[in-house]
């Protein structure tokens, strides 16, 4: 019941990480089902609520909160504010969400079992006459209420930003992790209405048997309002791990993060073409236009390769310290590069004619939500793990981790590109005995395997890291914004000494840029840990 | 602009000429009511936000260092029966009116809970109480 924002923001962040697990346990049944062709381990109709429950339960449940959750903790600390703005709505935004994944979950108890329609249940296959059961419905009023929930919580975290900064820290003085989290919620505040309109009517049809999203033109309109809600989301899910990645970056790199202006200019300019180009998701309907679209979804290369460009310029000549942190951000940004430039493939109606619904379309988005996002997801993990809880992570565990999911992810992912473009439908329970497909198969079995391997590492290092403590102190990383200036694990206002002096966006480092100037034999940064 | 909410207005602005364009060469009107949907959700939450804040003057930067007492809750059962008052009410949809009717309950109760919360807070914040 507590309203602090730290508070908020570890429940939801360890509830979201049990929801990973849970997730995790549906992708590793799906790829036993799959290492064989025409294998047992599971029926046709429990495959179908197996891809459906991983996609939901990654999307609603894990990788959207976890982001709304480092924001909800991270951004009232960033900008110096004492809590988060509207602290009830936040938690009442946690409840509600929580209520939502349960509820979603609670079809694997009902007799048809849970919703089998995919994460984007269209119509009209999750209308009752198709998809007849409780089951189904428990999955839109689940993801309902889990959309309502993070909307809450955006909206606390938003409007935290844009009214309760810190004298001095003005809009373009934030650090980078708050600005990927303001055109987040911007998104959430813009985007996360229209599925509910959806999602609303769908149950109503549901329900009633009303006809509201009926024929052609009934499936095109749902298609246009999940996917209005359905790509931003994907932002949602990249955006905060971009942030996360960057200030793990410029920390180990002792460097302030290169080209802050453009990165915001870029960013707005991102977060806009991320809500312009939902479409490109239903090219092969006739429904749509399809040069719009495209257009906009090519144009996103041009703020994702500013993202590049400032990682690079910050990089090139800073004093590199290779923490595990730093790695898992370094391979966010390779990782997300396959991702990027095969989007960039579909994003063209000739090329995505071909591999839309193939295993084309399920690698590229893995590379950008697991390979991608995830590993951002650590590096802020690693990098702010210390702040939360006051002890280190081990680096030795973490590097573990980092090269068996480096291995695991590519394993699992890069033979999906392979099996999509030789034609492998996604979503099939049974393949024919195809030689190459077979063998692609396998190894993105052994690699599923590798991820739960490194997934299980890291759960090791948290339990030995909080069992065996080495005390962190207040910054132990040589941090560049006013999360490092106060105590870890923070006070419940956050602050109990007076604030640095803030006159850039990275005010630790202006104070001890200025302290090297008055001693230039002062200490140097420190070694790896 | 009052509260810092000019990213909102830029982001609004962005939308609008993005729906223009999509306008033009699509002519679906679906797509341009869920873009002059999120504009327009970006222009009021900027305006609410510059309401809000009102009684401060027009400024460039940050907020200045607040200067009244304000009460922080630090723990709110309101929210939460409201919260599981909706789940409720969402479960009761699929499953029964019994559901509905404990959920519509829960949900008064945590709207009075609220309510009574937040007069308490205000008479701390009129009282001096704790910041």
């Amino acid at each position: 019941m507590s309203t602090d924002h730290k508070r908020i923001g570890v429940n939801l962040g360890s509830l979201s990480l049990i929801f990973f697990l849970v997730g995790g346990v549906f992708a590793l049944l799906m790829r036993a089902q799959l290492a064989t062709p025409n294998s047992d381990v599971v029926s046709d109709n429990t495959y179908s609520e197996l891809f459906t429950m991983h996609g939901s339960t990654m999307v609603y449940l894990f990788v959207t909160p976890i982001a709304i959750a480092m924001a909800t903790y991270l951004v009232p600390l960033q900008i110096g504010a004492s809590s988060i703005s509207l602290p009830r709505v936040s938690l009442a935004g946690f409840w509600v969400w929580l209520s939502g994944g349960l509820i979603m979950q609670s079809g694997w108890l009902t007799a048809g079992g849970p919703g089998r329609d995919g994460w984007f249940s269209y119509v009209p296959l999750s209308t009752s006459p198709y998809t007849p059961g409780p089951g189904q419905s428990l999955w839109v009023v689940g993801v309902l209420l889990a959309v309502t929930g993070s909307m809450l919580m955006g909206a606390a975290v938003l409007v935290t930003i844009l009214g309760r900064r810190a004298p001095g820290m003005a809009v373009l003085r934030m650090p980078v992790f708050t600005w990927t989290a303001l055109v987040t919620v911007l998104m959430v505040v813009a985007a996360f209405p229209v599925l509910l309109v959806a999602m609303g009517l769908l149950l109503i049809q549901r329900l009633t048997g009303a006809d509201i999203f009926s024929g052609f033109t009934g499936a095109i309109d749902y298609q246009d309002l999940f996917w209005f809600y359905g790509h931003p989301v994907v932002y949602v899910m990249f955006f905060p791990f971009l942030g996360a990645a960057a200030e793990a970056i410029a920390t180990c790199a002792h460097r302030r993060w290169f080209g802050y202006h453009a990165f915001v200019i870029s960013m707005m300019a991102f977060v806009t073409l991320s809500m312009s180009v939902w479409s490109h998701h239903m090219y092969i309907t006739g429904g749509v236009t399809n040069q719009y679209f495209a257009f906009t979804s090519t144009l996103l290369v041009v703020p994702a390769g500013i993202e590049y460009f400032d990682m690079m310029g910050t990089l090139i000549g800073g004093r590199l310290v290779m923490r595990t942190s730093m790695l898992f951000a370094l391979f966010f940004f390779v990782q997300f590069l396959i991702g990027g430039l095969s989007g960039i493939f579909v994003a063209s109606p000739v090329l995505d004619y071909a591999a839309n619904d193939t295993y084309f379309v399920i690698a590229h988005f893995h590379y950008t939500l697991f390979a991608g996002s995830i590993f951002g997801f650590f590096a802020g993990v690693y990098h702010w793990f210390p702040k939360v809880t006051g002890a280190l992570l081990r680096e030795r565990l973490g590097r573990w981790q980092l090269w068996v999911m480096v291995v695991g992810a590519n394993l699992t992912f890069f033979p999906m590109f392979l099996v999509g473009a030789d034609g492998m439908p996604r979503r099939i329970a049974r393949y024919p005995q195809h030689p190459s497909w077979i063998t692609d198969n396998d190894l993105s079995t052994a690699g599923a395997g590798l991820i739960a391997i490194g997934v299980l590492i890291f759960l090791v290092n948290l339990w030995v890291s909080l069992r065996n403590r080495v005390e962190a102190g207040d910054d132990p990383w040589e941090g560049q914004t006013l999360e490092w200036a106060t105590t870890s694990p923070p006070p419940p206002l956050n602050f109990e000494r007076p604030l640095p002096p803030i006159r850039s966006f990275a005010p630790l480092l202006d104070l001890r840029e200025a302290e090297r100037e008055r001693d230039p034999a002062g200490p140097t940064p420190e070694a790896p840990r | 602009m009052r509260g810092g909410a000019w990213p909102l207005v830029i982001f609004g602005s962005l939308l609008v000429v993005f729906g223009v364009g999509n306008r033009i060469w699509t002519e679906d009107a679906i797509q341009s009511a869920t873009y002059a949907f999120a504009a327009a959700a970006s222009y009021l939450t900027a305006a609410g936000l510059s309401f809000a804040g009102r009684g401060e003057p027009a400024r460039r930067g940050a907020p200045p260092p607040v200067e009244v007492t304000r009460t922080i809750p630090a723990a709110s059962a309101g929210a939460v029966t409201l919260a599981i008052g909706a789940g409720a009410l969402g479960l009761g949809f699929v499953f029964g009116k019994f559901l509905v009717f404990g959920g519509g309950g829960l949900l008064a109760l945590g709207c009075v809970l609220l309510m009574r919360e937040l007069h308490a807070q205000r008479r701390a914040t009129v009282g001096g109480g704790p910041g």
